[in-house]
């Protein structure tokens, strides 16, 4: 029996590595890149264009736009002060339970989070009674949507945002108030602006999540064209009549999901 | 006892407990020990920022922290400057708006007037617009004393205020914060490593070792009757660089 030269099988090893993970990030790359190039490369620009005209695209862009700027708005002014607290008291535990529930709707699966939000604001829900009798009625309106896409997105905006708050120097803060700022004043005046970056970035990824909400919407908030269809529900819809629409209302989601990611870049970059 | 920062500090910080008095009026307090002795913590219970378990901290006639009476007046208004090691200005303002930071006038052109003549007393007009990037780290510290005393502070800490610095740069930002604190003659602890700022700011020197003062004294009295292997090593300038 001869035994195998040594230098030979180092000299596998040297190439075996390499191959191996260039094979593997190779074929994550294809299943990335093919999808959305075929996206881009199956249809004919003029064949895109005329799928824009479909009368489900242009409700469905407006109604997208105003609803996921309403819940960016809402989860921008209700995270940046919770984040704040997460960062000032991140040994509290208290505060470290409250990170962990803030951070559920992430692993949490969007047919879920339709059912819960069903349950809990639904007119048989939790909450249904004391909102009828008040007047209101949450499921299948614009408001479902906006919640729909707060449940989902927040967590990545506070997340962001906790951690860029978590990098600030306490010696800044302290400084600070030795020079007789308050902690208003603090966090006005210091963590926010120089906090920025961050928290532009977390709103970037959190603007993308909402943007693309599927699932939770569809379940709590319905597919009612001009009410609640919103562009991925329209992209769905529209698969069923004329592949082109969802083409083309594809191709903006990604433009735009693209255009968030390249913003998330440089705002964590300096 | 107008102008006279009194303090007896006993607390716990992590593992090391703190048993510390001192009072401080006319001339500086210089603050000498080996790494972990607790002298930064020692600033931060005078500023309010850890708390005491007893004791008080009293400055001129206003009792700033007292568990005993309840006392534990918040960082902001105690009016005590604190000037750290580094990283010390906000790195989104200009000079000029750090140093205006702290000024307590309740107007915005006020606040800018007495910032430019606080620049202006201590020879720092030059660097006004300058962004605290692009300041060196002699530039950098001469702002930081500047910002600490325009906001008027009733006492002064700095910790170790040149140890950031290039030993070159040293003697110049050292008499330059010498003077300008023997000058305002308000309550000042300096915390330091270095023999040449004790010499420089010709005050009292408490050594501290895990947690309590084991001398206090000029540097002549020290130097008669060194009570440690690290008293006399301070004394011949043998520590090395924090």
């Amino acid at each position: 029996m001869t035994r195998q030269d040594p230098r030979a099988l180092g000299g596998i090893r040297r190439w075996a590595w390499p191959v191996a993970a260039g094979g593997l990030s190779g074929f994550l790359l294809l299943l990335v890149v093919l999808p959305v190039a075929s996206l881009f490369f199956s249809a004919s620009p003029r064949e895109l264009l005329r799928g824009l005209t479909d009368p489900l695209v242009g409700p469905a862009v407006r109604l997208t736009l105003a609803t996921t700027i309403t819940s960016l708005a809402l989860i921008v002014a209700c995270g940046t002060p919770v984040a704040w607290m997460l960062a000032r008291h991140q040994r509290h535990r208290g505060w470290r339970v409250i990170e962990a529930i803030l951070q559920l709707p992430v692993v949490l699966p969007p047919a879920v989070a339709g059912v819960a939000l069903l349950l809990a604001f639904g007119r048989r829900g939790l909450l249904g009674p004391v909102l009828a009798t008040a007047g209101i009625g949450l499921p299948f309106t614009r408001a479902a949507v906006v919640l729909a896409q707060t449940f989902v997105a927040a967590p990545f905006y506070v997340q962001a945002a906790a951690t860029a708050f978590r990098r600030l120097d306490p010696e800044l803060v302290l400084v600070a108030r030795s020079l007789g700022a308050s902690p208003v004043r603090v966090f006005f005046s210091i963590a926010l602006p120089t906090s920025i970056p961050g928290l532009v970035g977390g709103a970037a990824l959190s603007w993308a999540r909402a943007l693309g909400e599927f699932g939770a919407t569809l379940m709590f908030a319905g597919n009612l064209a001009g009410r609640t269809q919103t562009l991925p529900l329209a992209i769905y819809m529209a698969l069923e009549s004329d592949v082109r629409t969802a083409e083309s209302l594809s191709i903006v989601l990604v433009v735009v999901a693209f255009a968030l990611l390249v913003a998330v870049r440089a705002g964590t970059r300096t | 006892m107008k102008n006279v920062l009194d303090v007896d500090l006993h607390g716990r910080v992590g593992q090391l407990t703190i048993d510390v008095t001192l009072r401080t009026g006319g001339r500086p307090t210089v603050l000498v020990g080996p790494n972990g002795a607790g002298k930064t913590s020692t600033l931060k219970m005078i500023l309010g920022a850890l708390p005491l378990e007893r004791g008080h901290v009293t400055l001129g006639p206003s009792r700033l922290s007292d568990p005993a009476q309840g006392i534990e007046l918040p960082v902001e208004r105690r009016q005590i400057a604190y000037v750290p090691q580094r990283q010390a200005l906000f790195p989104h303002l200009d000079v000029l708006a750090n140093v205006a930071y702290g000024i307590p006038a309740r107007d915005r052109a006020e606040r800018v007037r007495l910032a430019r003549a606080a620049l202006a007393e201590l020879g720092l007009s030059g660097l006004a617009a300058r962004a605290p990037g692009k300041l060196s780290g002699g530039e950098a510290q001469r702002v930081s004393l500047a910002r600490a005393l325009a906001s008027c502070p009733r006492a002064l800490l700095l910790d170790e205020p040149l140890a950031a610095l290039d030993a070159t740069l040293r003697p110049a930002v050292r008499r330059f914060l010498s003077e300008a604190v023997t000058s305002r003659a308000i309550p000042t602890i300096i915390v330091t490593h270095d023999r040449a700022d004790a010499e420089a700011f010709s005050g009292d020197v408490l050594v501290l070792e895990h947690g309590t003062v084991i001398q206090r004294g000029t540097l002549a009295t020290l130097a008669s009757h060194p009570q440690s292997a690290f008293v006399s090593q301070f004394l011949d300038g043998r520590l090395p660089a924090p």
